[in-house]
């Protein structure tokens, strides 16, 4: 892995949801997507961790999670008390929470961009190359 | 000058006390008051002293017309006493001394010389003043247990009387002072003082009374009004008391009307004097004299028998009330003495109690609307809370089916995204695998909220059958081994034998969702206590952990549909139906679940269902299948009965209408016991039991006649087990029963050890089916742990089980002297075609296998070898 490959952070409870994710990824038809560095952490803990740690273009984002509801970590992120001194990486909400009002609640704690679950393979790898031209 | 203003004063008071006689005197005659005519006796002897007194003025009196004034004034003490004795209780020492003192005066004065020497003068009006304050004693002593306008009466009368002593004690001074101008102005001042006081205290003029009445109506309302009452009896309850004290009565009963029109008691004050079941006012027309008190005894024969002897005396005033708009009750006072009362007074009361009628619907109306809002209220509450569960469990459910369908939908996109090799793809098995487990998650989500709709709908049909709870709980946990293994849970049972009366499908579904419950909120390496229990009528099943608890206000909501209590910030993936799914289920067996526990130390759930008549101690209650009786009957109300009190005893129960029926269901489907009877529409009971017996099928199964028709000889004669004549005694049958079931061969135990799920389903289904007792695992070990528990009749076995393989199995099995004898068959799948249908029959042995296409009826020979010599062929054993 060279340093420009992009690195993305799946921050998600359910290690199925995590082999999916990265399976999907892998094997993505975009190069930047194919070659992209899949960190995982399965708590916000472990991803307060990693993103104060590691340089990360992207946060795939997991709202169910058992130490808390990830947007927590969206608005840390924004507010800069986590990942402090690192590169601000885009966040995504992925989510099977997909009310108006779980979409405002997104916005608001500073998510850049949603992704429904349950999702195509296509839709997850055009997202995830979206955010990392972005970047 | 002063002669004349004395001689004045001497009129007006002859002229005050006369206008009281008369007044007195045309009442008494108008009513026939005994009351009033008391008060006439007590003005008597004042006026006839008046006028006496009035008239020596004018002309010289002869000397007797003297005595006989006198004689009357010095009754006026003892007149006065017997007035106050009608009001109040006079100790009659009292009145017998007064009466002594009186007639002691009187002989002194018609003794004495004349004119009256001054010690006579002192004598006689030293026992007029002693008299006097007596009575005026009475009176006030009656005055202080009176409130109001009657006090105020009563005192007067008290004050008059003692200044009618004052005035007679200055008569005799001044007498026997030769007649002093000022002591004599000063006795004819106090006689006229007294006439006013007498006045207002027996007959005050209507003016008076008016305003009498009004401080009693203003003083009746006033407390009606301040008092607080919250039912429209405790109204009725302060009007009965305020009745009481204002009138002075012993006891007070009002009566409202029913709407049969008959008088029913609403409230008491002082002893409860309950009036005569369906008074009407009919029975009280004796008693209406015009408000003017009667005694009991004058109301009838009926009331007094009623209300005891005790009471006959008492004055009894009936007084009609009428309650706006068109009531008419009343009140009834009960008194041992009269009281100082008008009509117009106690016209008053009844119209007060008009106004407390008026208050009392106010109150109740006003009641009713408080709890009509706060039933509003509650419901508003109750319905905001189901709108915003409601929303919150579809947001929930939402997510719970879009996370397994991400699973699924995404993997196998994935797949589609494979390299295609030719009309195939190569992908990896574990992506099928995601995919299966994702869309298992979906199917157990679907169908909770399909349970728990049709649990809602009350369409969930329970087939209750005897069951062992123990062994079904003891399968639920072999099942859940690995998720206990995953968690390091350690699990205690304490599994007693005891047999519910449940659908065993339903009753694991509720030991399961405990279960999982359990394991889900208990952290690693926690503890789970499963136990079972025979108590009373009852099997008890108890699921304890020690995991995170319920706080107690969360206790009644975890039963509720769509509630996840505990911190929203922590909760667990999970429907929130599983719980109350659980409680519907439980509830819908006739049982019941209650829940006990403590935050940070544990649940404890506790299932109560209702227990199984055991139908045998022995070996057949070990069938968890039911016990099922084929009853033939033609009468629908007979087969009911005998239907009903099978199925009490834990039987499974058919029926059939006619005898062609009855063997047509016997031969689909053996039962494990007949029920005959012999006048049948058709060929009859005894035709059917030759047909039954001359099938080999179905010879062996017991029949049993419950008929009209006496011919017992006939009957056990063509091979019946008994025979009862109708009216058949319950017990009798029952037991009957139990020993011919409980003689026949028990199901066949069999363990079925497969790790596909679809698969050991299908075994395990088909075997049931036909009567088998099935244990079925996933796991290879657990299967070995399994048949080391021993009394299995076969083991049905994958070769391929992942983690212990079939051959390793059959070796150990082989090796275990418990299990040596056991017959084994190896499932070996091959692609495609990797399922087996199997059944068998309990007593008769039939079974069809297939195995991977190699053949079929493997089944039937092991289990009938077994069946049949009941010791194990190793012969037979399947060994590839």
């Amino acid at each position: 892995m060279t340093a420009e490959n992009p690195r993305i952070l799946l921050v998600e409870d359910e290690e199925l949801n995590r082999t999916l994710v990265k399976a999907v990824l892998s094997r993505a038809a975009i190069e930047a997507v194919r070659d992209a560095e899949v960190l995982d952490a399965g708590s916000l803990g472990a991803a307060r961790t990693q993103l104060n740690t590691e340089d990360v273009d992207l946060v795939l984002l997991d709202m169910n999670l058992p130490d808390g509801n990830g947007l927590l970590l969206a608005s840390e992120l924004a507010s800069g008390s986590v990942g402090a001194g690192r590169r601000k990486p885009a966040v995504v909400a992925v989510t099977a929470s997909v009310l108006p009002q779980d979409r405002a609640a997104a916005l608001e704690a500073g998510c850049d961009g949603f992704l429904d679950k349950p999702y195509a393979a296509a839709d997850l790898v055009a997202t995830v190359a979206e955010y990392l031209r972005r970047g | 000058m002063s002669i004349g203003w004395s001689l004045l004063i001497l009129l007006a008071a002859e002229c005050m006390f006369a206008a009281l006689f008369v007044r007195a005197a045309v009442g008494y005659l108008r009513r026939r008051d005994p009351l009033q005519r008391d008060v006439t006796l007590v003005f008597l002897p004042c006026t006839l002293w008046f006028a006496f007194a009035l008239t020596r003025q004018l002309h010289a009196m002869p000397s007797w017309v003297s005595v006989v004034t006198q004689l009357a004034l010095f009754a006026q003490p003892y007149l006065t006493l017997r007035l106050a004795a009608r009001l109040r209780e006079v100790p009659r020492w009292l009145d017998l001394a007064t009466l002594a003192a009186y007639l002691g005066t009187a002989a002194l004065l018609i003794v004495a010389e004349r004119p009256l020497h001054d010690s006579v003068w002192y004598l006689a009006a030293g026992g007029f003043v002693l008299g006097e304050v007596a009575a005026a004693w009475m009176l006030f002593g009656k005055a202080c247990t009176r409130t109001g306008a009657n006090r105020a009466r009563l005192t007067i009368a008290a004050a008059t009387t003692v200044l009618f002593a004052m005035m007679i004690s200055t008569l005799a001074i001044g007498t026997v002072h030769d007649n002093d101008e000022a002591l004599i102005g000063t006795y004819r001042t106090l006689g006229l003082i007294c006439g006013l006081g007498y006045l207002i205290a027996f007959a005050p003029p209507r003016l008076l009374r008016r305003a009498f009445s009004a401080s009693t109506a203003q003083s009746v309302s006033e407390k009606l009004l301040r008092e607080p009452v919250d039912s429209p009896e405790q109204v009725w309850q302060t009007y009965a008391e305020i009745m009481r004290l204002e009138t002075g009565a012993d006891a007070v009963s009002v009566l409202m009307p029913r709407p049969d029109g008959r008088l029913a008691p609403i409230a008491y004050a002082g002893p409860r004097l309950t009036p005569p079941e369906g008074l009407s006012f009919d029975d009280l027309t004796a008693l209406i004299r015009a408000g003017q008190p009667a005694r009991l005894r004058e109301g009838g024969d009926a009331l007094v028998e009623h209300y005891g002897d005790d009471l006959g005396d008492d004055f009894v005033t009936l007084l009609s009330m009428p309650v706006p708009p068109d009531a008419e009750g009343a009140v009834l006072l009960f008194n041992r003495h009269r009281g100082l009362f008008s009509d117009d007074d106690l016209r008053l009361f009844a119209l007060l109690g008009g106004q407390a009628g008026i208050l009392a619907e106010r109150v109740a109306v006003m009641a009713a609307q408080r709890r009509l809002a706060a039933e509003l209220g509650e419901s508003v509450e109750a319905l905001t809370r189901a709108s915003a569960a409601k929303s919150a469990f579809l947001a929930n459910m939402s997510h719970e089916l879009r996370t397994p369908l991400n699973a699924i939908i995404g993997f196998s996109d994935l797949m589609r995204m494979e390299e295609p090799d030719g009309d195939r793809r190569r992908v990896p098995a574990e992506w099928v695998e995601h995919i299966h487990t994702s869309g298992r998650h979906l199917l157990g989500l679907i169908n909770d909220i399909l349970d728990l709709a049709k649990v809602e709908a009350g369409r969930l049909e329970l087939r209750l059958a005897p069951l062992r709870v123990d062994t079904a709980v003891r399968e639920l946990l072999t099942g859940l081994s690995p998720l206990l293994t995953t968690k390091s849970l350690t699990v205690v049972t304490e599994l007693a034998p005891a047999t519910a009366t449940a659908d065993r499908v339903r009753f694991r579904q509720i030991v399961e969702n405990l279960l999982s419950n359990a394991i889900k909120f208990t952290p690693e390496g926690g503890r789970l206590t499963v136990s079972s229990r025979r108590e009373k009528d009852t099997v008890l099943v108890t699921v304890a952990d020690t995991g995170i608890g319920i706080a107690p206000a969360d206790q009644d909501r975890v039963f509720e549909e769509f509630q996840q209590v505990g911190d929203p910030d922590k909760q667990r993936a999970g429907t929130g139906l599983g719980l109350a799914l659980t409680k519907r289920l439980v509830e819908a067996h006739g049982g019941e679940i209650t829940l006990a526990s403590v935050p940070g130390q544990g649940s404890s759930f506790r299932v109560r269902l209702p227990g199984a008549a055991v139908v045998s101690s022995t070996t057949s209650a070990d069938t968890d299948q039911g016990v099922r009786v084929l009853l033939v009957e033609d009468d629908p109300q007979s087969a009911e009965l005998l239907r009903t009190q099978l199925e009490h005893a834990g039987y499974q129960v058919d029926v059939a209408g006619t005898g062609e029926a009855g063997l047509t269901a016997a031969g689909a489907h053996p039962p494990d016991a007949i029920v005959l009877d012999v006048a049948l529409p058709g060929i009859d009971g005894f035709e059917v039991i030759r047909r039954l017996k001359a099938d080999p099928r179905l010879a062996d199964i017991p029949v049993f006649f419950a008929t009209i028709i006496d011919e017992r000889p006939a009957g056990l004669a063509l091979g019946a087990s008994d025979y009862f004549v109708k009216p058949v005694e319950p017990a009798a049958l029952v037991s009957a029963l139990a020993r011919s079931v409980a003689a026949r061969p028990a199901a066949p135990r069999v363990l079925v050890v497969d790790h596909d799920d679809t698969i050991r389903q299908a075994i395990e289904d088909g075997l049931r089916a036909g009567g088998a007792d099935v244990v079925a695992v996933a796991d290879g070990k657990d299967g070995l742990a399994m048949s080391r528990e021993g009394g299995f009749d076969l083991i049905v076995c994958d070769m391929q089980s992942p983690s212990v393989d079939g051959f390793s199995m059959l070796a150990a099995i082989e090796q275990d002297p418990a299990t040596r004898q056991t017959p084994v068959l190896g499932l070996a799948a091959t692609a495609g075609e990797a399922s087996l249908v199997a059944t068998v029959m309990a007593g008769g042995v039939v079974a069809t296998a297939m195995a991977g296409g190699a053949g079929a009826d493997k089944l039937a020979p092991l289990l009938g070898v077994r069946s049949e010599t009941n010791d194990g062929a190793a012969g037979d054993k399947e060994n590839p």
